[in-house]
């Protein structure tokens, strides 16, 4: 993608600022996202990485500056949050899944409820995405009766079954065994490969080079670095950067 | 004791009402704790101190005093008279109500926040999340704490007779005067035994059935 005018891009963020009471959380956050494009977050915990992605969606309130998903401006009271929420999807750290449905269940719930789309379509939706993220034979599982990578697996299918334009990751492995932390980075590669426009905040740092168009470094709610895994993983020009970076590899 | 025996019927009849009389206060208990225990649980800070009122207020005043209330006090500012029976349903429906608030609350909070905003990132709104989302969860705790209600309000009835109310324990000290023998309040005692305990067993049975599979 070359350097497209903002209007064009599938995500805005200008000037960024999140406050919790006298804590400045995000402070002035500017980027964009355009269209097929994987953004990795990176940067050390407690650095607004979190609160960033919640601003996205509208999950959390911000101070001041503007956000714009996909022509969208994002406003957490504004009329046409329900809008964003619907073209933003979001995958958490623990996974949230609804404990008292099963993965389908899960699954075909927000089509359902939200879209109003007829039941048979959501299950046959359902059942394509359970088999998409290699889980066709779990469908009638509850959360509680698979393992953390599973669990997530079916919380992206569930986020897909929405038709998002763009993905949210929050931290997606970091609550998972070492050895599940695979098959969902897997997931979440071939849904890079397939187009979908990602956000993605990690502390995998193979993830990032592998499959992530462009990386940002964020730090103490700023943008510290920003560039293409190349360049930042490999030369970081700013010396919080480089720090970072060697201390996680 | 054989006295007692002619009168069995009229017992088991005032059983039934009370537990009809139970079974009408705990509905009508139920649409009330479900609607202040939603309101409770907004975030409209007015009708979250109105609903706490209410249920202070209910919890803290005796049930024999809310019924006189009921029976003596409603009438003369309404100017409507009620029945016994529908004075002692109107008391025990606001009092089971108050109780019932509290475990439709605490049903609604055992829900972790990450329910809502799982909910809202996939684009569902309050009502449809209240009702597939948080409702099926809630119901855990609300079941066996309404359960316990019931059973509250099926004993806390007896206290109707006082207005003259011939449900089980009237019938019971009624038909004591006539025969001249503790035997009627025995049965009755036994006749509210069965009745609750058959409830908790009740409560337990439809409490299992709303388990789902696995842990977390």
């Amino acid at each position: 993608m070359s350097a497209a005018p903002a209007a064009a891009g599938m995500l805005s963020v200008e000037g960024l600022v999140k406050r919790f009471g006298s804590r400045t959380v995000l402070n002035g956050i500017t980027f964009q996202v355009t269209p097929g494009e994987v953004l990795v977050i990176i940067g050390p915990s407690g650095g607004g990485k979190s609160t960033l992605l919640r601003c996205v969606n509208g999950l959390e309130d911000f101070s001041s500056g503007r956000i714009v998903l996909d022509g969208l401006v994002v406003q957490p009271s504004g009329a046409n949050i329900w809008e964003v929420r619907k073209r933003a999807g979001m995958i958490f750290q623990h996974f949230n899944l609804f404990p008292h449905l099963t993965a389908r269940q899960n699954i075909e719930l927000a089509p359902r409820v939200a879209l109003r789309r007829p039941a048979s379509e959501c299950r046959e939706r359902a059942e394509a995405l359970l088999a998409r993220v290699g889980l066709a034979e779990f469908g009638h599982h509850y959360p509680g009766q698979l393992s953390g990578g599973q669990q997530q697996r079916v919380a992206i299918a569930r986020a897909l079954a929405m038709d998002p334009k763009l993905m949210l990751f929050d931290e997606p492995t970091s609550a998972l065994d070492p050895e599940t932390v695979g098959e969902v980075l897997a997931v979440m590669k071939e849904l890079a490969t397939g187009g979908m426009t990602m956000v993605v905040v990690t502390h995998e740092l193979n993830f990032a080079k592998e499959v992530g168009d462009r990386i940002l470094f964020m730090d103490a709610g700023v943008v510290v670095e920003d560039g293409t895994p190349g360049e930042l993983l490999s030369q970081p020009r700013n010396p919080r950067t480089r720090q970072f970076i060697q201390a996680v590899l | 004791m054989a006295g007692v025996v002619p009168y069995l019927g009229l017992l088991v009849k005032g059983a039934l009402i009370t537990l009809e009389v139970s079974a009408l206060a705990l509905v009508c208990a139920l649409v009330i704790g479900v609607v202040v225990g939603i309101v409770a649980t907004s975030r409209f800070r007015a009708a979250q101190a109105a609903a706490r009122v209410y249920v202070e207020l209910v919890r803290s005043i005796p049930l024999l005093v809310q019924l006189f209330f009921a029976y003596y006090g409603l009438p003369l500012m309404f100017k409507v008279n009620f029945t016994p029976y529908q004075a002692a349903t109107a008391a025990l429906a606001l009092y089971g109500g108050a109780y019932m608030v509290e475990a439709v609350r605490s049903g609604i909070q055992s829900v972790g926040r990450n329910q809502w905003e799982a909910a809202r990132a996939l684009g569902i709104g309050y009502w449809h999340t209240m009702t597939y989302v948080v409702a099926p969860q809630a119901i855990r705790v609300t079941l066996p704490a309404a359960a316990g209600i019931f059973i509250s309000l099926l004993k806390g009835s007896s206290v109707a007779s006082i207005i003259g109310f011939v449900e089980l324990l009237q019938t019971a000290v009624n038909i004591r005067n006539t025969i001249f023998s503790l035997s009627p309040l025995l049965v009755a005692g036994i006749l509210y035994f069965l009745m609750c305990y058959g409830l908790s067993r009740f409560g337990s049975r439809v409490e299992r059935r709303f388990r789902y599979g696995g842990a977390s």
